[in-house]
């Protein structure tokens, strides 16, 4: 691993999706700094999915070269960050002329200052140490023996989490696992990189095809190869480097990055805005055990998470249906915020960038997510608009049949 | 129906890995069934659509209409839209948090995880992952291989056929080298013509038949053939078969080059 190549890996995979995902922390007004952070982070990159595909699939078809693909794609994401930049600045321009954020400080108590500052799960343990400050705060865990403290609790467990997480993006970054479906993916993203084509020649005799013929008719409307030979085009890493040294360390962080959040919506009270951040820790940690002993079979999530994350229907297991679980619980409470309606459409379409199976998997835990919503809250048009989002999937799922 | 339901069975019992798979699919079916008592939310958001998602999955008309057309072979994915770990790992947390005393709460923990740990598989092992040698994470002999075919192009590609351990690497590295026969060989996604079944089962054999290979090899074209000699018994001359050895890779792989 080179530094240079981890520095362009952390651009593309960490700052670039966070910064696409602000406008998504805008719109639906995630508070808490690392809440934030996360929801951009695994809401960008699903963004980020969603307009490659769209652009990946007619250039495929028309038969259009990867670099032109890939400066579409970069326009298309130029043009969102220009516009989330600047949505930032009208937004935060108190920040900068500063006479409402002076006035706003005035009318917040410590109390509220200290919750808006340090709300979310992932700040507990700053949050524990303003505590104290705040008047009125429970002072308890400080009282308590060493072995009885919170913060001791708290503190071992978000060592054993990080080493367990990290150990997990590392492992398969270090060292080397070979799976055979490689042969197709890999080579379609060495032939595209090298030829600046997108999928015209069979994968393994280079015989050109077209896009629906043989093997690559399966490939053209979920195009993830084409998605990892742009990153390949971008950062000048080989596609085979690229897929088993350094995307799973991303991605496995990434998908935790989703599991966190599912734990925080799953374990927090109805009241609270955020669970407790020792719940969400265990939680990642039962999650890390089951992984790192889920290897039952090949097919299992652990097995798609842990030994080929670079594959775009490991993705598809690991990463995009546990963040549409997620986005489904979110649209599943009574009072929801459209903005997390229109996610399922962003999430669906990244869902068929994946793979096959994502096109067929999507459409189906949109109906059944939005049947129990509607048994639950009888609000036709929350789901419809559910069952609309599945319609990207359809129109994907037609062509491979027909195309 | 009958059939179907078989069917469905063996595509579960596939996902799950058989009896290695069954603790850890008790385990969850004991906390949806825990998901039930947890609250209203939870049983919105977990028990529900698990249930559809199981009833979709193993109903045998489904299976029927949906599965054996369009995800045949791959209808155990649909097991995927279970959210296994998770509904776990909740009720796992949930319960817990139930216990107020920290020092019983951290056995507690160190109980479950030993429970997960076993009666499940550890999935990094040397079965899995294995020392790499490049940061490609491909054989060594591949690269090589592919360096050599590369640096010496007579056309814009050069077709070649390769020992079977390594016809899913070549073409990692380099496309520009292209297989007389890939994976498919085995019968994956695509079927192989005649030719190309005969030196495939030539080049699995330990004393293959030479008169074939660089028979079919001359008249398809492939300009270079490999071989493992640690496991292919061959000659070290071949000129009377029209090829030549150019290049050995790692004292193993010997690269027989088409004389023109």
């Amino acid at each position: 691993m080179s530094c240079k190549n981890i520095i362009f890996m952390t651009v593309l995979f960490v700052i670039l999706p966070a910064w696409i995902g602000i406008i998504w922390s805008e719109v639906l007004k995630i508070e808490g700094r690392w809440q934030r952070f996360l929801h951009s982070w695994v809401l960008g990159f699903a963004t980020m999915l969603s307009i490659a595909q769209v652009v990946l699939v007619p250039m495929v078809a028309l038969h259009r070269a990867l670099t032109e693909a890939l400066r579409v794609w970069q326009i298309c994401l130029t043009v969102l960050s220009l516009v989330i930049f600047y949505l930032l600045l009208v937004r935060h321009q108190s920040l900068f002329t500063g006479v409402d954020g002076i006035k706003d400080l005035k009318e917040t108590t410590a109390a509220e200052k200290h919750r808006k500052l340090f709300s979310g799960a992932g700040m507990l343990a700053e949050g524990i140490k303003a505590e104290s400050a705040v008047p009125g705060a429970e002072k308890s865990g400080v009282l308590k023996s060493v072995f009885g403290s919170d913060r001791l609790w708290i503190g071992i467990l978000g060592v054993l989490v990080a080493v367990l997480l990290l150990l997990q993006a590392y492992i398969p970054a270090r060292y080397e696992h070979s799976d055979d479906d490689d042969a197709r993916f890999i080579s379609e993203e060495v032939s595209a990189v090298e030829h600046d084509t997108m999928y015209w020649d069979d994968p393994i005799t280079a015989d050109q095809l077209y896009w629906n013929e043989g093997e690559v008719r399966k490939d053209f409307t979920s195009p993830w190869a084409m998605y990892i030979a742009m990153c390949s085009k971008i950062t000048g890493i080989a596609p085979a480097a690229l897929s088993h040294t350094y995307l799973p360390f991303f991605l496995i962080l990434l998908c935790y990055g989703v599991y966190f959040l599912i734990g925080n919506e799953l374990l927090k009270g109805a009241q609270e805005k955020a669970a407790p951040l020792e719940k969400v820790l265990l939680f990642l940690l039962f999650l890390s055990v089951l992984h790192l002993w889920g290897y039952t079979s090949t097919h299992t999530l652990a097995s798609m998470l842990l030994l080929r994350i670079w594959q775009g229907k490991a993705v598809c297991a690991s990463f995009l249906l546990p963040l549409l679980f997620y986005l489904m619980y979110q649209v599943m409470q009574r009072q929801v915020k459209w903005g997390w309606v229109a996610l399922l459409y962003v999430a669906s379409n990244a869902a068929c960038l994946l793979s096959g199976i994502g096109i067929v998997t999507a459409p189906v835990l949109l109906f059944l997510y939005g049947v129990v919503d509607f048994f639950y809250h009888r609000n036709a048009k929350k789901t419809l608009a559910v069952w609309l989002a599945a319609v990207p999937c359809g129109v994907y799922f037609l062509y491979y049949l027909i195309g | 129906m009958i059939t179907y339901c078989y069917g469905v069975w063996n595509e579960f019992t596939n996902f799950i890995g058989g009896r290695a798979g069954l603790a850890h699919w008790a385990l969850y079916l004991l906390a949806l069934l825990c998901c039930i008592f947890l609250g209203k939310e939870i049983r919105k958001k977990l028990f529900f659509p698990s249930v559809l998602v199981l009833l979709f999955f193993f109903n045998p008309l489904f299976y029927a209409a949906v599965g054996t057309r369009f995800l045949s072979g791959i209808y155990w994915r649909l097991l995927w839209m279970l959210p296994v770990s998770f509904i776990i790992a909740y009720c796992l947390t949930q319960m817990t948090f139930k216990i107020k005393k920290n020092v019983l709460r951290a056995a507690a923990v160190i109980l479950a995880c030993a429970c997960i740990i076993v009666t499940g598989e550890r999935i990094f092992t040397a079965e899995t992952y294995r020392e790499k040698e490049n940061e490609y994470e491909l054989p060594q002999a591949a690269i090589e291989i592919c360096d050599y075919v590369k640096e010496n192009l007579m056309d814009w590609k050069e077709t070649i056929v390769v020992p079977n351990e390594l016809l899913c690497d070549i073409r990692q590295y380099s496309s520009a080298v292209s297989l007389f026969y890939g994976r498919n060989a085995g019968g994956f996604i695509t079927n192989i013509e005649e030719d190309e079944a005969a030196v495939y089962a030539e080049m699995s054999k330990e004393e293959p038949d030479l008169e074939v290979i660089t028979e079919i090899g001359k008249r398809r074209n492939c300009r270079y053939l490999v071989f493992n000699t640690s496991f292919h018994q061959v000659p070290e001359d071949m000129t009377a078969y029209g090829y030549e050895k150019v290049y050995v890779v790692e004292d193993i792989y010997a690269i027989y080059r088409m004389i023109v």
